[in-house]
């Protein structure tokens, strides 16, 4: 098993030095920045009820609560345009300030106040999203969860509907907990 | 037991799966932009993933992810945790581990907790891990939270120097089939199969695995007879029921068989022993359930439950079969905006039936021991999102030992986003275990004339019980902290640690007698006693660095000083100090590079420096692994694994307590297959 060993090391060494040679770095997302983009495509595909927007030009709004890398990808989205609104992105200090957003992501930091903030915005048409263990069993509307490798997401209906906030079927599709939904729409 | 951690781990608890810190390099213009079927399939950098939430947590913690288990080329846990910077992890041959904090390193390691998916393995006969026994499929492992210090206020009783808690993965993470198949010098053969699926409105796995591996070599180039047969399998379903209750309930079998030389004790001999191989059975099950529900209030319940049944045997020398069943309920409430607290209580009851051969002998030869508990905990925000108190204290009775109060205070003071810094005060205790209470055990044989020995007589040193007159064991900690986050892609987390030991167990000489055998001997008594205390002082640096968007280097020193002394001056009292003064490396080094050119191709490479042990009984040695993981198919991986390159062999510790031969760890070599389908 070990003499073998030097020749194989050299192989392996070899074997690097050419992967070397050919490496390029792989434009890949980096977790924030996909959990960023992931949040604004939510807003794409969930209409808000009527009162959620006051006036024709109020902006839509997503918030942040908690100490999260995510905090800086969501405000790099900042003056981009869904459903012809421009989105705005504030860091909140408490869940009571939550009640005007229109998407809240609730950070993992947060995650000992999560079942307390998301009760307070029963019935408000807020689309919560956050990346903690179990959070659309604690009431959050859509989880983001940990695929090998990938990120996916979980829906949670009855929240949705409780927040009078409709998702698109192609977003319900999507949705790794609803997936038994393809193809039928 | 996992589950009384909220609010001390709970941001640790999620650290691992998620929260990419550090990573706002220049944000891609279009990645806002990319649909949202497109985002499904984009591969994630999830590099110093870390760093971010262990932020919010005082304590010196370290997770190590499922990316970091996978990368490191690791097949077993022990393996696994040689990264965590202030762990000391010693193979004593290719089937036994010498793991602990902070010092105090055997392989019967006392001082260290671990627990898997909150159920605890440390086996109360050996007082320690028997990690030839524990495993899991590697895969499944969500993370590992490693807390050095004492973790006693939450935790429990030998949470003296460190918690570690590995937790596996939601069975929801783990749909569809994943196959796993290996081949190699050392590891001969591995497999491993896991199926998830969906029933009864939850989601389930089932899984198993098994693998064979090779014998190392005695430090005098014979084969160590240290081979390792294992087999296992288990499963695991959640359930998100009505009224927000998740209930989990997984199960394992094992029977694990591990070869051994000893160095038997023996009278007769001129050498004081005689050699014999031996195999060492471990047979095993558990069936764990869990249910975590939220009340309206917001306030959250757990109960937790489980039954474990263990089956030990040294062939011809000791045989263990014990059965725990362990009770666990905690209560999480918001009492106050500032206010988070936590309480709960525990039970557990163990018995155990032991038979005894030569070596060792228990008596009585049942036994059984309860242990009830109760704790709180709370978490105060003195200033929102800048200062927290964190203030708890644990209870216990066990049948050997009076209440034992485990009081903990910690303060963690937040500057900036980036930046941390924590302090903390504890107490915790070791209760002895059953062997050291209840066990006679031959230690060695000094042959007549040697050194040490001016009797013609052989003397055989024996342990014997000593009528529960054992003290628990005691540990005042000093710790401080600090994180900072650099630059987005640069983090560090240093702590440093003075902790005060009391009362550790030793042993004084008794009485002496002759035995008429053939031919007549001496039996010289060694009688525990609590007459040892030691101090330890140490730094744990870790640094997190992603050079480029492919590219993470993980670096960690851990700087350890231990010095123990006799509080009796009894010889053999000065002998075990001895030992526990030559049994920790004074500097640890450890260096990770991952490599990530493409979604194809990975190569990853490990270096590790360890310090010599005392002076000189184990030499320092530096090794090195390498990994690289070829994908051509997003479902598909082939990797090849190289271990402990820089030397054809190097001995890693010396056996204790058991008079295992110890073996040298071998360069090794193996590939593996990962097929998901």
């Amino acid at each position: 098993m070990t003499r073998h060993g030097h020749r194989t090391l050299l192989v392996l060494a070899a074997g690097v030095l050419l992967l070397l040679g050919s490496a390029r770095a792989q434009p890949t997302l980096t977790e924030s920045q996909a959990k960023a983009a992931f949040v604004l495509n939510f807003a794409r595909y969930v209409e808000w009820p009527e009162r959620a927007f006051p006036a024709r030009e109020t902006p839509l709004s997503i918030c942040l609560l908690g100490r999260d890398p995510v905090g800086n990808a969501l405000l790099a989205l900042e003056g981009r345009q869904v459903h012809n609104r421009v989105v705005t992105v504030r860091r909140l200090a408490n869940a009571d300030e939550a009640r005007t957003c229109h998407v809240l992501f609730l950070a993992e930091s947060e995650e000992r106040r999560l079942v307390h903030a998301l009760r307070g915005l029963i019935g408000l048409p807020v689309l919560t999203v956050g990346d903690t263990d179990g959070f659309i069993d604690n009431g959050g509307a859509i989880g983001l969860v940990q695929g090998e490798g990938r990120l996916q997401f979980e829906v949670n209906r009855h929240v949705l509907d409780q927040a009078q906030l409709k998702a698109s079927s192609n977003l319900l599709k999507l949705a790794r907990n609803l997936s038994d939904l393809k193809g039928r729409n | 037991m996992n589950t009384h951690g909220p609010s001390f781990v709970s941001s640790l608890t999620f650290a691992a799966a998620l929260a990419c810190t550090g990573l706002q390099a220049a944000e891609p213009p279009e990645a806002a932009d990319i649909s949202l079927e497109d985002l499904l399939t984009v591969e994630v950098t999830s590099a110093a993933r870390k760093a971010q939430r262990i932020n919010d947590v005082a304590a010196a913690v370290f997770v190590v992810s499922r990316e970091d288990i996978e990368r490191s080329g690791a097949t077993s846990i022990p393996e696994v945790l040689r990264m965590v910077p202030g762990v000391e992890v010693a193979r004593l041959a290719n089937n036994r581990w010498a793991v602990s904090v902070r010092g105090f390193n055997n392989r019967f390691a006392n001082k260290l907790l671990v627990l898997m998916d909150g159920r605890s393995i440390y086996s109360p006969i050996f007082s320690g891990v028997l990690w030839e026994n524990e495993d899991t499929l590697l895969e499944d492992i969500d993370r590992i939270e490693v807390i050095r210090g004492p973790g006693a206020a939450m935790w429990g009783a030998n949470a003296v120097n460190g918690v570690i808690n590995i937790i596996t993965r939601r069975a929801r993470d783990t749909q569809g089939n994943l196959l796993v198949a290996g081949a190699g010098s050392e590891e001969r053969a591995l497999a491993g199969f896991r199926h998830g699926g969906q029933a009864g409105g939850g989601h389930y796995r089932v899984w198993a695995k098994g693998f064979t591996r090779d014998e190392a070599v005695t430090t005098d180039g014979k084969s160590g007879n240290d081979y390792w047969r294992s087999g296992r399998a288990g499963f695991r379903a959640d359930w998100s029921m009505a009224a927000g209750h998740r209930l989990t309930v997984s199960g394992q079998a094992y029977s694990s068989y591990t070869g051994d030389r000893f160095n038997r004790p023996d009278v007769a001999s001129p050498t004081g022993m005689t050699v014999n191989n031996l195999e060492q059975t471990g047979k095993g099950a558990h069936l764990l359930g869990r249910n975590e529900w939220t009340l309206a209030g917001g306030s959250e319940m757990a109960l937790q439950g489980y039954v474990d049944h263990t089956n030990i045997e040294l062939a011809g020398t000791f045989k263990e079969v014990r059965t725990t069943i362990d009770l666990d309920f905690q209560h999480r409430l918001l009492l106050a905006p500032n206010h988070d607290v936590i309480w709960g209580v525990g039970y557990r009851r163990s018995s155990d039936r032991t038979t005894s051969g030569s070596l060792i002998s228990v008596t009585p030869r049942t036994g059984a021991f309860t242990l009830a508990s109760a704790f709180i905990h709370d978490d105060i925000t003195l200033i929102p999102d800048t200062l927290r108190l964190m203030l708890g204290v644990r209870l216990e009775k066990s049948s050997f030992t009076n209440i034992e109060p485990m009081p903990n205070a910690r303060l963690m003071w937040t500057p900036s986003e980036n930046q941390s810094i924590w302090m903390s005060l504890s107490r915790a205790v070791r209760t002895p275990s059953r062997a050291e209470l209840d066990a006679q055990v031959d230690l060695g044989v000094l042959p007549g004339g040697a050194p040490g020995n001016p009797t013609p007589l052989a003397i055989l040193t024996r342990n014997v019980p000593d009528d529960h007159k054992l003290k628990v064991e005691k540990v005042t900690a000093y710790e401080l902290g600090y994180r900072q986050q650099m630059t987005p892609t640069l983090s560090a987390d240093i702590a440093a640690f003075h902790n005060e030991y009391m009362d550790l167990r030793s042993v004084a000489l008794g009485s002496q007698r002759l035995v008429a055998g053939r031919p007549p001997y001496l039996v010289q008594e060694i009688v525990p006693n609590n007459s040892v205390e030691a101090y330890t002082r140490g730094i744990e640096l870790a640094l997190d660095w992603n050079p480029l968007s492919w590219w993470r280097i993980q670096p960690s020193y851990s700087y350890l000083s231990l010095h123990a002394r006799s509080t009796t001056g009894d010889p053999s009292s000065a002998q075990s100090v001895t030992r526990i003064n030559q049994s920790d490396p004074q500097h640890q080094l450890s260096l990770r590079s991952a490599m990530s050119f493409s979604d194809r191709h990975n190569f990853d490479l490990w270096l590790r420096h360890v310090s010599k042990l005392g002076n000189d009984v184990i030499a320092a040695y530096t090794s090195l692994d390498l990994r690289y993981a070829w994908r051509p198919r997003r479902d598909f991986e082939l990797s090849l694994v190289g271990q402990n390159l820089l030397d054809r062999r190097h001995p890693e510790f010396v056996p204790d307590l058991l008079p295992s031969q110890a073996c040298d760890i071998e360069r090794a070599f193996y590939v593996k297959a990962k097929w998901l389908f």
